[in-house]
């Protein structure tokens, strides 16, 4: 740990290397939070982790019954429900970070007054939980593709990628929001709105394709979009790769490691404020 | 001789803005408040240091800023060495893990990895006395039960430098003690200690002291303990102290009643020329108070606390099985005098209660005073209550000189003479 050697404590904040230094030196409290929401998830619960598989299966039995079977949506190639899920698992993953990872500074107002971590361990902790709770909800999955005989394409070897621009997609809201929002928190209010609207132009439930093509653009442009489309290239290679994707992608990148550098620049002030 | 050096503090200043500004001692409207201002201290390797300041002086800021929690708004800190910083006992606890997750996760907090924890964790246990409840959710557990575990895994982890922040004040008698006893063995086995507190029986052991008072800090020597404390003192209690031959009809701690009305307490010692209460003359105090009503009467308890609001001792004329009979209404004046050779160098608060019908209501087998230094008024009605702050200079006389003994600085709430004698039994040959 860091406090072998000679601890320096001054106004400035810390420059990027010593940043990173330190998050690596903490490195083990990401498992740790980790590890403590999942425990607190599920305290005094009878089906404990079920409920992480419950969840999704609601939400894809009723986009499926509504959309699929009352309004009779098409997907070209892909059943509605596996659409559906498949749609379902990065979005989850991703409403997951930013509810989680722009709350986790207040959640832990209490720790942070009293122990010093640095603040990016709490949102990287919150990918873990994600992370968690993706791999269960894949489950239901499996059952589907037996179902309608379909197989997992090549293209999952991708997957690392995905999840990666995906997470980034997550985490670019969550270190912007904190860096403005630690003082006056209205953007807090702001993240619903922009959680519940951003998807309907996300491509979960619809095929983009019911948009005309005067707008479609939108969609193209969403990163998120861009994500959860990848999600199904990578699994059954539906639709096609398309280039775009990676320039969002770096895009996305490139925002999150400037909101990364504010948000390291603000943290020190962040317990004097929660 | 940098390498002796624990901790390092230069010119370390700490500004909070506040949300509402707030007029300052000149009337000038500021949002701005210096919690710390140009704070320099250097603590060497094995040094205890006890950092003494009321509340809201900064002493909290300070270990916040060591700790790394906050960042000073200037200056600069130095730290060699593994910090433990207990800005609060069970901080990063989580109520609904069990004692068991929590031992594992407050160690990690603190910066120690699981395989070090392992080999800790009985101990650790064991000395926290959870025993079978250590699977249970610790939201379960009572206080003392959550302090003692949160307690426990400091006391076995092994840093250099501990930071505490009132560790002493949470927690029962029993807890107390026991973390003074851990504190003292850290001492003893040459950590680095920074211990603050308003408590000052607590940092009795340490090497050197400092005072905070508004972010300053104040080095022992310029100012004495006693004169600081009784600085809080009169602050805390918005009094002043008497330390002189006076009558007062001003109080600054009066409760008001219907029935009864205080019109004077003087406090006199006879034969006292000096402009201060003296220890080897006997004291008197007078209460004068007007009885509005008729048809009860009124008994006095009077209770005299130290410095740290602990009730040193409880006097009343019923311990000696007398009780008022007054009672018509008028002018009454109670007089109560306390020998001389009794107080020590140091402020007493005085406490009085005018009881009604004590006589009557007083009932053997229950308790008069209940654990607060609160009346049981269940019992008994109080018609009236007031506080005062009082010093004393502890002196004698040899030769008609006066020799002052309050610079011995000696231990003890009260300094009684007693009556000592000494005589030779048998002479060597």
């Amino acid at each position: 740990m860091p406090e072998k050697s000679v601890k320096i404590i001054s106004p400035e904040p810390d420059d990027f290397q010593t940043y990173f230094k330190k998050i690596w030196d903490y490195k083990s409290l990401i498992w740790v939070f980790a590890m403590r929401d999942l425990k607190v998830k599920y305290a005094q619960t009878f089906l404990g982790m079920a409920w992480s598989i419950l969840q999704p299966l609601t939400a894809l039995i009723m986009y499926t019954f509504f959309f699929g079977y009352l309004l009779q949506w098409k997907t070209e190639k892909l059943p509605f429900s596996i659409y559906v899920l498949s749609g379902l698992l990065g979005w989850n993953f991703f409403s997951y970070i930013i509810y989680q990872g722009s709350s986790s500074i207040q959640d832990s107002g209490n720790t942070i007054k009293k122990i010093y971590f640095p603040k990016s361990i709490l949102p990287f902790s919150k990918v873990i939980v994600a992370l968690v709770e993706l791999l269960l909800s894949t489950i239901l999955l499996i059952p589907l593709l037996l179902y309608y005989q379909i197989n997992i394409s090549w293209n999952i070897l991708a997957f690392p990628l995905v999840i990666i621009f995906n997470t980034l997609c997550a985490l670019l809201p969550v270190f912007w929001i904190a860096v403005f929002a630690y003082k006056k928190r209205d953007l807090f209010h702001l993240l619903p709105y922009f959680v519940t609207f951003g998807i309907w132009l996300t491509p979960v439930f619809f095929a983009k394709n019911i948009f005309p093509d005067t707008i479609k653009y939108i969609i193209e442009l969403n990163p998120i979009a861009n994500v959860i489309e990848m999600w199904r290239w990578m699994l059954f290679d539906y639709g096609i790769f398309n280039y775009i994707w990676l320039i969002n992608a770096g895009i996305v990148m490139l925002g999150c490691a400037v909101g990364m550098y504010f948000y390291n620049r603000n943290e020190s002030k962040f317990s004097d404020y929660v | 001789m940098s390498d002796s050096i624990a901790i390092k503090i230069t010119e370390v200043s700490k500004k909070y803005t506040l949300n509402y500004p707030v007029k300052d001692a000149h009337g000038i409207e500021s949002s701005e408040h210096w919690a710390l201002k140009d704070i320099s201290l250097e603590i060497k390797k094995g040094e205890s240091v006890g950092i003494i300041g009321p509340n809201g002086s900064g002493k909290s800021t300070l270990l916040k800023i060591l700790s790394g929690v906050t960042k000073p708004t200037s200056g600069r800190v130095e730290i060699f060495g593994r910090v433990a910083s207990i800005l609060d006992i069970g901080a990063g606890f989580h109520p609904e893990l069990s004692g068991k997750e929590n031992v594992y996760l407050n160690a990690q907090l603190l910066g120690f990895n699981r395989k070090e924890i392992k080999s800790k964790y009985d101990q650790i246990v064991d000395f926290s006395g959870i025993g079978k409840f250590i699977n249970e959710p610790v939201k379960n557990y009572s206080n003392g039960m959550y302090l003692r575990l949160a307690f426990s895994i400091l006391a076995h982890l092994d840093f250099d430098i501990y930071l505490f922040d009132e560790v002493m004040s949470v927690g029962d008698a029993d807890f107390k003690n026991n973390s003074k006893k851990i504190v003292q063995h850290l001492i003893d086995s040459g950590k680095t200690i920074l211990l603050v507190s308003h408590h000052i029986k607590e940092l009795e052991s340490f090497s050197s002291h400092f005072f905070l008072e508004s972010g300053k800090l104040i080095p022992e020597g310029k100012i004495s303990i006693g004169k600081y404390l009784e600085q809080i003192v009169i602050k805390q209690n918005q009094g002043e102290i008497y330390t002189y031959n006076c009558t007062i009809n001003k109080f600054t701690n009066v409760s008001n009643s219907k029935e009864l009305e205080i019109k004077e307490i003087s406090l006199q010692q006879e034969l006292n020329s000096k402009p201060y209460f003296v220890t080897d003359l006997p004291f008197n105090f007078k209460i004068k108070y007007i009885k509005k009503k008729t048809g009860y009467s009124v008994d006095i308890l009077m209770s005299i606390s130290n410095i740290n609001d602990e009730i040193i001792l409880t006097s009343s004329p019923f311990v000696g099985d007398t009780f008022s009979e007054l009672t018509s209404d008028g002018m009454i004046e109670t007089e109560c005098k306390i020998p001389s050779h009794f107080f020590n160098s140091q402020v007493y608060t005085i406490h009085l209660w005018f009881l009604k019908d004590l006589n009557k209501s007083i009932n053997y087998s229950n308790s008069l005073l209940s654990t607060e230094n609160l009346l049981n008024e269940k019992s008994i009605e109080v018609l009236f209550s007031m506080k005062d702050l009082m010093k004393f200079k502890p002196t004698y006389k040899r030769n008609n000189i006066e020799i002052d003994l309050s610079n011995l600085n000696i231990k003890g709430a009260l300094l009684p003479k007693f009556e000592w004698n000494q005589k030779l039994i048998t002479e060597n040959s």
